[in-house]
Protein backbone atom coordinates (compact mmCIF):
# COMPACT_ATOMS: atom_id res chain seq x y z
CA UNK A 1 0.00 0.00 0.00
CA UNK A 2 2.70 2.44 1.04
CA UNK A 3 4.73 1.70 -2.05
CA UNK A 4 1.69 1.91 -4.34
CA UNK A 5 0.94 5.38 -2.99
CA UNK A 6 4.58 6.35 -3.29
CA UNK A 7 4.75 5.20 -6.93
CA UNK A 8 1.58 7.07 -7.90
CA UNK A 9 3.03 10.18 -6.27
CA UNK A 10 6.26 9.86 -8.24
CA UNK A 11 4.24 9.72 -11.48
CA UNK A 12 2.15 12.73 -10.37
CA UNK A 13 5.35 14.64 -9.60
CA UNK A 14 6.90 13.90 -13.01
CA UNK A 15 3.71 14.87 -14.86
CA UNK A 16 3.16 17.98 -12.78
CA UNK A 17 6.72 19.22 -13.27
CA UNK A 18 6.54 18.75 -17.05
CA UNK A 19 3.07 20.21 -17.61
CA UNK A 20 3.00 23.03 -15.04
CA UNK A 21 0.37 21.33 -12.92
CA UNK A 22 0.20 20.48 -9.24
CA UNK A 23 -0.72 16.84 -9.74
CA UNK A 24 -3.93 16.96 -7.70
CA UNK A 25 -5.86 15.61 -10.69
CA UNK A 26 -3.94 12.32 -10.30
CA UNK A 27 -3.61 12.21 -6.49
CA UNK A 28 -7.25 12.81 -5.52
CA UNK A 29 -8.90 10.12 -7.70
CA UNK A 30 -6.23 7.51 -6.92
CA UNK A 31 -6.54 8.05 -3.16
CA UNK A 32 -10.33 8.08 -3.11
CA UNK A 33 -11.28 5.59 -5.83
CA UNK A 34 -8.44 3.06 -5.59
CA UNK A 35 -7.46 3.27 -1.93
CA UNK A 36 -10.78 4.25 -0.38
CA UNK A 37 -9.34 7.16 1.56
CA UNK A 38 -12.02 9.71 2.59
CA UNK A 39 -12.22 12.66 0.19
CA UNK A 40 -11.28 15.28 2.81
CA UNK A 41 -7.93 13.60 3.56
CA UNK A 42 -7.38 13.07 -0.16
CA UNK A 43 -7.85 16.79 -0.84
CA UNK A 44 -5.70 17.70 2.18
CA UNK A 45 -2.90 15.45 0.92
CA UNK A 46 -3.32 16.79 -2.60
CA UNK A 47 -2.85 20.40 -1.41
CA UNK A 48 0.44 19.35 0.20
CA UNK A 49 1.44 17.44 -2.95
CA UNK A 50 0.77 20.53 -5.11
CA UNK A 51 3.01 22.67 -2.89
CA UNK A 52 5.71 19.97 -2.99
CA UNK A 53 5.63 19.63 -6.80
CA UNK A 54 5.69 23.39 -7.14
CA UNK A 55 8.59 23.92 -4.73
CA UNK A 56 10.78 21.20 -6.22
CA UNK A 57 10.17 22.09 -9.87
CA UNK A 58 10.06 25.89 -9.51
CA UNK A 59 13.39 26.06 -7.64
CA UNK A 60 15.05 24.41 -10.67
CA UNK A 61 13.11 26.41 -13.27
CA UNK A 62 13.78 29.71 -11.52
CA UNK A 63 17.50 28.94 -11.35
CA UNK A 64 17.48 28.05 -15.07
CA UNK A 65 15.58 31.27 -15.93
CA UNK A 66 12.55 29.50 -17.38
CA UNK A 67 10.10 30.82 -14.81
CA UNK A 68 9.20 34.48 -15.24
CA UNK A 69 8.90 35.68 -11.64
CA UNK A 70 7.29 39.02 -12.47
CA UNK A 71 4.54 37.40 -14.48
CA UNK A 72 4.05 34.79 -11.76
CA UNK A 73 3.82 37.28 -8.91
CA UNK A 74 1.66 39.85 -10.74
CA UNK A 75 -0.85 37.22 -11.83
CA UNK A 76 -0.83 35.62 -8.37
CA UNK A 77 -2.52 38.78 -7.07
CA UNK A 78 -5.74 37.92 -8.92
CA UNK A 79 -5.32 34.15 -8.55
CA UNK A 80 -4.98 34.13 -4.76
CA UNK A 81 -7.96 36.52 -4.51
CA UNK A 82 -9.91 34.07 -6.69
CA UNK A 83 -8.83 31.17 -4.47
CA UNK A 84 -9.98 33.02 -1.37
CA UNK A 85 -13.28 33.88 -3.06
CA UNK A 86 -13.70 30.22 -4.00
CA UNK A 87 -13.02 29.09 -0.44
CA UNK A 88 -15.50 31.63 0.96
CA UNK A 89 -18.36 30.75 -1.43
CA UNK A 90 -17.70 27.01 -1.03
CA UNK A 91 -20.69 25.53 0.72
CA UNK A 92 -22.95 28.43 -0.35
CA UNK A 93 -23.19 27.51 -4.02
CA UNK A 94 -23.63 24.04 -5.44
CA UNK A 95 -20.40 23.15 -7.21
CA UNK A 96 -22.41 21.14 -9.74
CA UNK A 97 -22.84 23.82 -12.37
CA UNK A 98 -19.34 25.12 -11.76
CA UNK A 99 -17.99 21.70 -12.65
CA UNK A 100 -19.98 21.83 -15.90
CA UNK A 101 -19.01 25.43 -16.75
CA UNK A 102 -15.31 24.96 -15.94
CA UNK A 103 -15.34 21.61 -17.74
CA UNK A 104 -16.78 23.24 -20.86
CA UNK A 105 -14.20 26.04 -20.61
CA UNK A 106 -11.40 23.46 -20.51
CA UNK A 107 -12.94 21.48 -23.39
CA UNK A 108 -13.15 24.65 -25.47
CA UNK A 109 -9.50 25.43 -24.64
CA UNK A 110 -8.44 21.93 -25.66
CA UNK A 111 -9.92 22.59 -29.10
CA UNK A 112 -8.29 26.03 -29.23
CA UNK A 113 -4.94 24.44 -28.36
CA UNK A 114 -5.25 21.90 -31.19
CA UNK A 115 -4.85 24.81 -33.62
CA UNK A 116 -1.58 25.76 -31.92
CA UNK A 117 -0.19 22.22 -31.91
CA UNK A 118 2.61 22.91 -34.37
CA UNK A 119 3.66 26.31 -33.01
CA UNK A 120 7.10 25.91 -31.39
CA UNK A 121 7.55 29.59 -30.47
CA UNK A 122 5.01 32.41 -30.58
CA UNK A 123 7.21 34.83 -32.55
CA UNK A 124 6.05 38.44 -32.78
CA UNK A 125 2.97 39.16 -30.68
CA UNK A 126 0.62 42.19 -30.74
CA UNK A 127 1.83 45.10 -28.57
CA UNK A 128 0.18 45.31 -25.16
CA UNK A 129 0.92 48.50 -23.16
CA UNK A 130 -0.03 46.78 -19.89
CA UNK A 131 2.46 43.98 -20.55
CA UNK A 132 5.14 46.61 -21.03
CA UNK A 133 4.14 48.58 -17.95
CA UNK A 134 4.36 45.37 -15.87
CA UNK A 135 7.63 44.29 -17.46
CA UNK A 136 6.17 41.06 -18.82
CA UNK A 137 9.09 40.06 -21.01
CA UNK A 138 12.21 38.00 -20.73
CA UNK A 139 14.56 35.54 -22.29
CA UNK A 140 15.49 31.93 -21.66
CA UNK A 141 17.96 29.43 -23.09
CA UNK A 142 16.09 26.61 -24.80
CA UNK A 143 18.01 23.36 -24.37
CA UNK A 144 15.95 21.56 -27.02
CA UNK A 145 16.41 24.31 -29.63
CA UNK A 146 19.96 25.12 -28.53
CA UNK A 147 19.44 28.89 -28.56
CA UNK A 148 18.26 31.84 -26.51
CA UNK A 149 14.59 32.71 -26.86
CA UNK A 150 13.43 36.27 -26.10
CA UNK A 151 9.72 36.74 -25.53
CA UNK A 152 7.11 39.39 -24.68
CA UNK A 153 3.58 38.91 -23.40
CA UNK A 154 0.39 40.20 -24.92
CA UNK A 155 -3.29 40.05 -23.83
CA UNK A 156 -2.72 40.61 -20.12
CA UNK A 157 -6.36 41.47 -19.31
CA UNK A 158 -7.95 38.29 -20.74
CA UNK A 159 -5.17 36.27 -19.11
CA UNK A 160 -5.88 37.91 -15.75
CA UNK A 161 -9.59 37.04 -16.11
CA UNK A 162 -8.63 33.43 -16.72
CA UNK A 163 -6.37 33.53 -13.66
CA UNK A 164 -9.38 34.50 -11.49
CA UNK A 165 -11.14 31.42 -12.87
CA UNK A 166 -8.01 29.39 -12.01
CA UNK A 167 -8.12 30.69 -8.44
CA UNK A 168 -11.86 30.07 -7.97
CA UNK A 169 -11.48 26.60 -9.43
CA UNK A 170 -8.70 25.68 -7.02
CA UNK A 171 -10.34 27.28 -3.98
CA UNK A 172 -13.75 25.76 -4.66
CA UNK A 173 -13.13 22.47 -6.43
CA UNK A 174 -9.56 21.82 -5.31
CA UNK A 175 -8.40 21.09 -8.87
CA UNK A 176 -7.81 22.76 -12.20
CA UNK A 177 -5.61 25.59 -10.99
CA UNK A 178 -2.54 24.63 -13.05
CA UNK A 179 -4.50 23.82 -16.21
CA UNK A 180 -6.16 27.25 -16.29
CA UNK A 181 -2.87 28.99 -15.51
CA UNK A 182 -0.98 27.33 -18.36
CA UNK A 183 -3.89 28.11 -20.70
CA UNK A 184 -3.97 31.76 -19.62
CA UNK A 185 -0.27 32.15 -20.37
CA UNK A 186 -0.05 30.01 -23.50
CA UNK A 187 -3.30 30.94 -25.27
CA UNK A 188 -3.97 34.31 -23.61
CA UNK A 189 -0.54 35.89 -23.25
CA UNK A 190 1.14 33.83 -25.97
CA UNK A 191 4.29 33.07 -24.02
CA UNK A 192 6.53 30.17 -25.08
CA UNK A 193 4.99 26.94 -23.73
CA UNK A 194 7.95 26.24 -21.41
CA UNK A 195 7.73 29.70 -19.87
CA UNK A 196 3.98 29.16 -19.38
CA UNK A 197 4.30 25.76 -17.69
CA UNK A 198 7.31 26.66 -15.52
CA UNK A 199 5.74 29.95 -14.41
CA UNK A 200 2.58 27.98 -13.62
CA UNK A 201 4.71 25.55 -11.59
CA UNK A 202 5.82 28.45 -9.41
CA UNK A 203 2.29 29.87 -9.13
CA UNK A 204 0.32 26.73 -8.20
CA UNK A 205 2.28 26.35 -4.94
CA UNK A 206 1.43 29.89 -3.90
CA UNK A 207 -2.25 29.42 -4.82
CA UNK A 208 -2.41 26.13 -2.90
CA UNK A 209 -0.80 27.76 0.14
CA UNK A 210 -3.66 30.31 0.13
CA UNK A 211 -6.19 27.58 0.94
CA UNK A 212 -3.88 25.26 2.92
CA UNK A 213 -4.74 27.06 6.16
CA UNK A 214 -8.38 25.96 5.95
CA UNK A 215 -7.49 22.31 5.44
CA UNK A 216 -4.78 22.27 8.10
CA UNK A 217 -7.01 23.90 10.75
CA UNK A 218 -9.79 21.45 9.94
CA UNK A 219 -7.47 18.50 10.59
CA UNK A 220 -7.67 17.32 6.96
CA UNK A 221 -3.92 17.23 6.41
CA UNK A 222 -3.10 13.85 7.89
CA UNK A 223 0.68 13.35 8.20
CA UNK A 224 0.45 9.58 7.63
CA UNK A 225 -1.13 10.24 4.19
CA UNK A 226 0.40 13.58 3.24
CA UNK A 227 4.04 12.87 4.14
CA UNK A 228 4.63 9.75 1.98
CA UNK A 229 2.82 11.41 -0.93
CA UNK A 230 4.84 14.60 -0.57
CA UNK A 231 8.09 12.62 -0.57
CA UNK A 232 7.08 10.67 -3.69
CA UNK A 233 6.00 13.81 -5.49
CA UNK A 234 9.28 15.56 -4.62
CA UNK A 235 11.29 12.70 -6.13
CA UNK A 236 9.09 12.68 -9.24
CA UNK A 237 9.22 16.44 -9.70
CA UNK A 238 13.01 16.45 -9.59
CA UNK A 239 13.12 13.90 -12.39
CA UNK A 240 10.37 15.72 -14.30
CA UNK A 241 12.21 19.04 -14.40
CA UNK A 242 15.23 17.42 -16.07
CA UNK A 243 13.01 15.79 -18.69
CA UNK A 244 11.03 18.97 -19.42
CA UNK A 245 14.05 21.19 -20.05
CA UNK A 246 15.13 18.95 -22.93
CA UNK A 247 11.68 18.74 -24.50
CA UNK A 248 10.37 20.80 -27.36
CA UNK A 249 7.54 23.25 -26.72
CA UNK A 250 5.39 21.32 -29.20
CA UNK A 251 6.03 18.04 -27.33
CA UNK A 252 4.88 19.58 -24.05
CA UNK A 253 1.75 20.91 -25.75
CA UNK A 254 1.05 17.46 -27.22
CA UNK A 255 1.24 15.94 -23.73
CA UNK A 256 -0.85 18.77 -22.27
CA UNK A 257 -3.87 18.46 -24.61
CA UNK A 258 -4.92 14.88 -23.68
CA UNK A 259 -4.65 15.69 -19.96
CA UNK A 260 -6.78 18.77 -20.57
CA UNK A 261 -9.38 16.74 -22.49
CA UNK A 262 -9.57 14.03 -19.79
CA UNK A 263 -9.98 16.54 -16.96
CA UNK A 264 -12.59 18.49 -18.97
CA UNK A 265 -14.61 15.32 -19.61
CA UNK A 266 -14.43 14.16 -15.99
CA UNK A 267 -15.44 17.61 -14.71
CA UNK A 268 -18.46 17.75 -17.00
CA UNK A 269 -19.46 14.19 -16.08
CA UNK A 270 -19.11 14.92 -12.38
CA UNK A 271 -21.26 18.01 -12.70
CA UNK A 272 -23.97 16.22 -14.67
CA UNK A 273 -24.07 13.05 -12.58
CA UNK A 274 -26.99 12.98 -10.18
CA UNK A 275 -25.98 12.88 -6.56
CA UNK B 1 19.97 49.28 -17.79
CA UNK B 2 17.20 49.10 -15.23
CA UNK B 3 13.87 50.25 -16.35
CA UNK B 4 11.17 51.28 -13.95
CA UNK B 5 8.97 53.46 -16.08
CA UNK B 6 8.25 51.11 -18.94
CA UNK B 7 11.11 52.32 -21.10
CA UNK B 8 12.29 49.75 -23.61
CA UNK B 9 14.82 47.49 -21.99
CA UNK B 10 18.29 46.81 -23.29
CA UNK B 11 17.95 44.04 -25.87
CA UNK B 12 18.65 40.64 -24.37
CA UNK B 13 18.63 42.04 -20.84
CA UNK B 14 16.85 39.82 -18.37
CA UNK B 15 14.20 42.06 -16.85
CA UNK B 16 16.13 42.90 -13.72
CA UNK B 17 15.45 39.75 -11.80
CA UNK B 18 19.15 39.28 -11.15
CA UNK B 19 18.88 39.89 -7.43
CA UNK B 20 15.55 38.14 -7.02
CA UNK B 21 16.21 34.83 -8.76
CA UNK B 22 18.89 33.34 -6.50
CA UNK B 23 16.95 34.35 -3.36
CA UNK B 24 13.67 32.80 -4.50
CA UNK B 25 15.33 29.67 -5.93
CA UNK B 26 17.35 29.10 -2.73
CA UNK B 27 14.36 29.65 -0.42
CA UNK B 28 12.24 27.16 -2.36
CA UNK B 29 15.09 24.67 -2.53
CA UNK B 30 16.03 24.71 1.13
CA UNK B 31 12.42 24.96 2.34
CA UNK B 32 11.57 21.82 0.36
CA UNK B 33 14.77 20.10 1.50
CA UNK B 34 14.19 20.84 5.21
CA UNK B 35 10.60 19.62 5.06
CA UNK B 36 11.63 16.46 3.16
CA UNK B 37 14.23 15.68 5.85
CA UNK B 38 11.63 16.14 8.62
CA UNK B 39 9.10 13.92 6.82
CA UNK B 40 11.74 11.23 6.22
CA UNK B 41 12.87 11.31 9.86
CA UNK B 42 9.23 10.98 10.95
CA UNK B 43 8.75 7.96 8.69
CA UNK B 44 11.98 6.37 9.99
CA UNK B 45 10.84 6.90 13.59
CA UNK B 46 7.58 5.19 12.72
CA UNK B 47 9.52 2.31 11.22
CA UNK B 48 11.61 1.94 14.37
CA UNK B 49 8.68 2.32 16.79
CA UNK B 50 6.04 0.28 15.01
CA UNK B 51 8.14 -1.88 12.72
CA UNK B 52 7.83 -2.54 8.99
CA UNK B 53 4.16 -3.48 9.52
CA UNK B 54 3.37 0.22 9.70
CA UNK B 55 4.23 0.58 6.02
CA UNK B 56 2.13 -2.36 4.86
CA UNK B 57 -1.04 -0.87 6.26
CA UNK B 58 -0.11 2.72 5.50
CA UNK B 59 -1.88 4.98 4.80
CA UNK B 60 -4.19 3.24 7.24
CA UNK B 61 -6.94 5.84 7.29
CA UNK B 62 -10.12 3.96 6.59
CA UNK B 63 -11.80 5.22 9.72
CA UNK B 64 -12.48 8.87 8.93
CA UNK B 65 -10.78 10.42 11.92
CA UNK B 66 -9.30 13.87 11.54
CA UNK B 67 -5.80 14.42 12.83
CA UNK B 68 -5.70 16.41 16.07
CA UNK B 69 -2.58 18.17 14.81
CA UNK B 70 -4.53 21.24 13.74
CA UNK B 71 -2.46 24.05 15.20
CA UNK B 72 1.16 25.02 15.46
CA UNK B 73 0.88 24.58 19.22
CA UNK B 74 -0.43 21.02 18.90
CA UNK B 75 2.40 20.07 16.54
CA UNK B 76 5.04 21.65 18.79
CA UNK B 77 3.58 19.95 21.87
CA UNK B 78 3.94 16.52 20.25
CA UNK B 79 7.51 17.26 19.26
CA UNK B 80 8.61 17.05 22.95
CA UNK B 81 9.31 14.16 23.16
CA UNK B 82 9.03 13.70 19.37
CA UNK B 83 6.09 11.65 18.13
CA UNK B 84 6.60 10.31 14.57
CA UNK B 85 3.35 11.86 13.33
CA UNK B 86 4.20 15.26 14.78
CA UNK B 87 7.65 15.19 13.14
CA UNK B 88 6.02 14.41 9.77
CA UNK B 89 3.40 17.12 10.30
CA UNK B 90 6.16 19.59 11.17
CA UNK B 91 7.68 18.75 7.78
CA UNK B 92 4.31 19.29 6.12
CA UNK B 93 3.99 22.67 7.85
CA UNK B 94 7.45 23.71 6.69
CA UNK B 95 6.40 22.79 3.16
CA UNK B 96 3.23 24.91 3.39
CA UNK B 97 5.21 27.82 4.80
CA UNK B 98 7.77 27.68 1.97
CA UNK B 99 5.78 29.54 -0.75
CA UNK B 100 4.52 32.06 1.80
CA UNK B 101 8.05 32.90 2.97
CA UNK B 102 9.19 33.02 -0.66
CA UNK B 103 6.56 35.60 -1.62
CA UNK B 104 7.41 37.68 1.45
CA UNK B 105 11.11 37.56 0.62
CA UNK B 106 10.47 38.59 -2.99
CA UNK B 107 8.67 41.69 -1.72
CA UNK B 108 11.85 42.55 0.20
CA UNK B 109 14.04 41.77 -2.84
CA UNK B 110 11.92 44.07 -5.05
CA UNK B 111 12.21 46.79 -2.39
CA UNK B 112 16.01 46.48 -2.51
CA UNK B 113 15.78 46.95 -6.29
CA UNK B 114 13.48 49.94 -5.71
CA UNK B 115 10.85 48.39 -7.93
CA UNK B 116 7.87 49.79 -6.03
CA UNK B 117 5.18 48.45 -8.37
CA UNK B 118 6.36 44.92 -7.66
CA UNK B 119 6.80 45.62 -3.95
CA UNK B 120 3.07 46.41 -3.92
CA UNK B 121 2.16 43.38 -6.06
CA UNK B 122 4.18 40.81 -4.09
CA UNK B 123 3.17 42.52 -0.83
CA UNK B 124 -0.51 42.07 -1.73
CA UNK B 125 -0.02 38.39 -2.56
CA UNK B 126 1.71 37.98 0.81
CA UNK B 127 -1.16 39.79 2.56
CA UNK B 128 -3.77 37.58 0.86
CA UNK B 129 -1.81 34.46 1.90
CA UNK B 130 -1.72 35.58 5.54
CA UNK B 131 -5.41 36.48 5.32
CA UNK B 132 -5.98 32.96 3.97
CA UNK B 133 -4.43 31.43 7.08
CA UNK B 134 -6.38 33.71 9.44
CA UNK B 135 -9.66 33.17 7.55
CA UNK B 136 -8.82 29.47 7.27
CA UNK B 137 -8.66 29.13 11.03
CA UNK B 138 -11.91 30.95 11.62
CA UNK B 139 -13.73 29.05 8.84
CA UNK B 140 -12.43 25.76 10.24
CA UNK B 141 -13.28 26.66 13.85
CA UNK B 142 -16.82 27.59 12.80
CA UNK B 143 -17.03 24.04 11.53
CA UNK B 144 -17.47 25.13 7.92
Amino acid sequence: MFFAVFLVSVVAGIGGAILGLGGGIIIVPVLTLLLGIPIRFAIGASIVAVIATSGASASAYIRDRLTNLRIGIALEVVTTLGALLGAVIAGRVSPRWLYVIFGLLLAYSAIALLGRLKIELPGEVPYDPLARRLGFSGEYYDQALGRRVPYTATGVIPAAAMMIVAGISSGLLGIGSGLFKVLAMDVGMRLPMKVSTSTSNFMVGVTAAASAGVYFSRGDIHPAIAAPIALGVLAGARAGTRMMEHMRNTTIRKLFIPVLAIVAASMILRGLSVR
Amino acid sequence: MRDRRGEPRAPGGDPDEAGLRPVVAALLRYGVLASAVAMLVGLLMLLIQVGPGAFVSMPRIRAPEATDLTSLRAVLRDLLPPEPEAVMEAGVLMLIATPVVTVGASAVAFALERDWLYVVLSGSVFAVLILGFVLGRSIALRGG
